[in-house]
């Protein structure tokens, strides 16, 4: 039978369909003002991973996820994201791209006016959700990151690890396939630290990729997973990285982490037919 | 798009005007002077092209004689009106009827009528084709003892010189207030996008549309044009005696000028159209620059 034929083996590992969420093909970004930012990039990184982006300031780090979010346009290569090729994509497009990511920011970047619920609704709202959605919608995420008994507080209300917990909330309200989070413990304490990296590996374990934009080595070595080092816009290095002394592996510090796992098929509730132009 | 979608937009709208309310002000005021400054302009321009109209189409000429001329000459010169060709009805307007209409509408008696009587005898006459009009009038001024003659075409002429001016002087200060309208409502609008300019970053993060982040402040500026042209109607419902008064100082009648009643609806629905259309544009060209801008950039960090 063709089935158990060595041959058929090896033409299937040839042409093995890899679903890529981020794909980076001799990629350079060579600004107005001369400035190298990116040279050469390959990369590949697959649907589901979870993936560390280190470096130093000035390496090229925000340059990577500028030119993922579509915020700037490569000069030369080919980046595919999420099957979507971003080098010929035209800006009417872009808003397509970016709901299929969620973002997390180092400084959350919340609506100081805004209560919480209303916070991470926003994502929503822009989106063209209606309201009937939101409802259910938002209520589920607050109770995901234990936020549900602050809803009606305004972020200064709120410390920070709970504030990135809100922005959490917000980046993955909208159902995203890919979560970029770029330094989210930077401006937080390291228990809190801690908890915001596990639900981002537990939200990865329900096959969202996630990739995150950080220098705190201590995190990266304890959560061992694939690393990427880019140095001067260059790729130095692409590696696993084996866990050290993770005291939280294979925990989760949340109230929830049940929920997540019960209510996972409750994330994914947002038809593309609710969301509009 | 969803109704919900529209709503939520509308309310942003209006919590945008608010927010910026001081602006927001400032751009009703000067967009309401620049509608009030047209509309005054335009109605002005309206009644005296009736007034014009309703002078080219009477057929009524008066001709003054001589003050010397007694009654008795005067039948002598209207035989001569009445021999020219173009001449249809001619009648003898003595100077006491002249007076005494004179003191019907002024309202007051004059004196002793007989002695002091400063009016000419005239004839009110009529043509039989208006387009012999200036050949008619140059055949009775050559007549001996005519001292002047009404002429109504020379005075559409004048009227409508006067209103070629205020029609020229209108649309002039209406493109330079339109100038600076634009400029004060767009300006209105980026400092409303400069306000908000976090949510925006925010909102272009999570994949909303160009055109949904626009819709907003396009509502705020079509709300400043919809204020500015209600405020515009209601001063010119009360302006508008003054602009007719100003032009019974030019012309001596007002019985064609049209009531504000009969234009008000019109004037309303063009001016709430154009002020909309105006803020819509004003803030439409003060978002285009913005929304180029993408992340940290639009941040200003």
């Amino acid at each position: 039978m063709i089935t158990c034929s060595p041959l058929y083996l090896i033409y299937a590992e040839l042409f093995r369909k890899v679903n890529y969420m981020i794909k980076f093909k001799n990629i350079s970004k060579i600004y107005d003002n001369g400035a190298v930012a990116l040279d050469n990039i390959n990369l590949e990184i697959e649907d589901g991973e979870f993936v560390f982006i280190v470096g130093k300031s000035g390496a090229g780090k925000s340059t990577f996820l500028k030119l993922i979010m579509r915020e700037e346009s490569a000069s030369s290569g080919e980046l595919w994201v999420n099957d979507l090729d971003l080098t010929k994509m035209p800006k009417r497009k872009i808003p397509n791209l970016r709901r299929s990511m969620g973002i997390v920011f180092q400084d959350f970047r919340l609506i100081d006016k805004m209560t919480v619920f209303d916070n991470i609704a926003f994502a929503m709202r822009v989106t063209g959700c209606s309201e009937k959605l939101v409802n259910i919608r938002v209520p589920y995420m607050l109770e995901l990151v234990d936020l549900l008994d602050k809803k009606n507080c305004l972020p200064n209300e709120l410390s920070g690890g709970e504030q990135q917990r809100v922005g959490l909330a917000r980046a993955l309200i909208n159902n995203p396939k890919l979560i970029i989070a770029d330094e989210p413990t930077g401006n937080i304490d390291k228990n809190m630290s801690e908890d915001i990296m596990m639900l981002l590996k537990e939200i990865n374990k329900h096959g969202t990729t996630v990739l995150i934009v950080t220098h705190n080595n201590e995190m990266v070595d304890r959560f061992g997973e694939r690393v990427i080092t880019i140095y001067d816009g260059k790729i130095t290095s692409d590696e696993k990285v084996t866990p050290k002394n993770n005291k939280s592996k294979g925990t989760v510090p949340f109230k929830n982490q049940q929920k997540i796992k019960k209510g996972s098929n409750k994330v994914n509730i947002i038809n593309q037919s609710d969301i509009s132009t | 798009m969803k109704l919900s979608s529209l709503k939520y937009l509308i309310v942003e709208g209006i919590k945008n005007l608010w927010t910026n309310r001081s602006m927001s002000l400032a751009s009703v005021g000067v967009l309401t002077a620049c509608l009030v400054l047209t509309g005054a302009a335009a109605l002005m321009s309206i009644n005296m092209n009736i007034m014009i109209e309703s002078l080219t189409e009477q057929n009524e000429i008066t001709v003054y004689l001589d003050d010397k001329i007694t009654a008795l000459d005067a039948v002598d010169i209207g035989y001569e009106i009445q021999n020219i060709e173009n001449i249809d009805t001619c009648k003898f307007y003595s100077k006491e009827e002249a007076i005494l209409e004179y003191e019907d509408s002024l309202g007051i008696l004059y004196g002793d009528i007989e002695a002091d009587n400063p009016l000419p005898h005239a004839f009110k006459i009529s043509l039989k084709d208006l387009s012999l009009y200036n050949d008619t009038i140059n055949k009775l001024s050559k007549i001996e003892g005519i001292q002047s003659i009404s002429n109504q075409q020379e005075l559409a002429r004048q009227l409508t010189k006067l209103r070629n001016l205020i029609v020229t002087i209108g649309i002039w200060a209406l493109a330079i207030l339109i100038l600076v309208s634009l400029f004060i409502v767009s300006n209105t609008i980026k400092m409303t996008m400069y306000a908000h300019r976090f949510e925006i970053s925010i909102m272009k993060s999570v994949g909303a549309t160009n055109a949904f982040v626009r819709i907003p402040f396009i509502i705020e500026g079509m709300l400043i044009g919809i204020v500015a042209a209600i405020f515009s109607v209601i001063l010119l419902m009360f302006s508008y005696d003054i602009i007719l008064s100003m032009l019974q100082n030019i012309v001596a009648f007002t019985q064609v000028c049209i009531p504000f009643e009969d234009v008000a609806a019109a004037t309303t629905l063009i001016f709430i159209i154009s002020g909309a259309l105006f803020g819509a544009f004003g803030a439409t060209i003060s978002i285009r620059k913005y929304l180029k801008k993408e992340g940290n950039e639009l941040l200003g960090w």
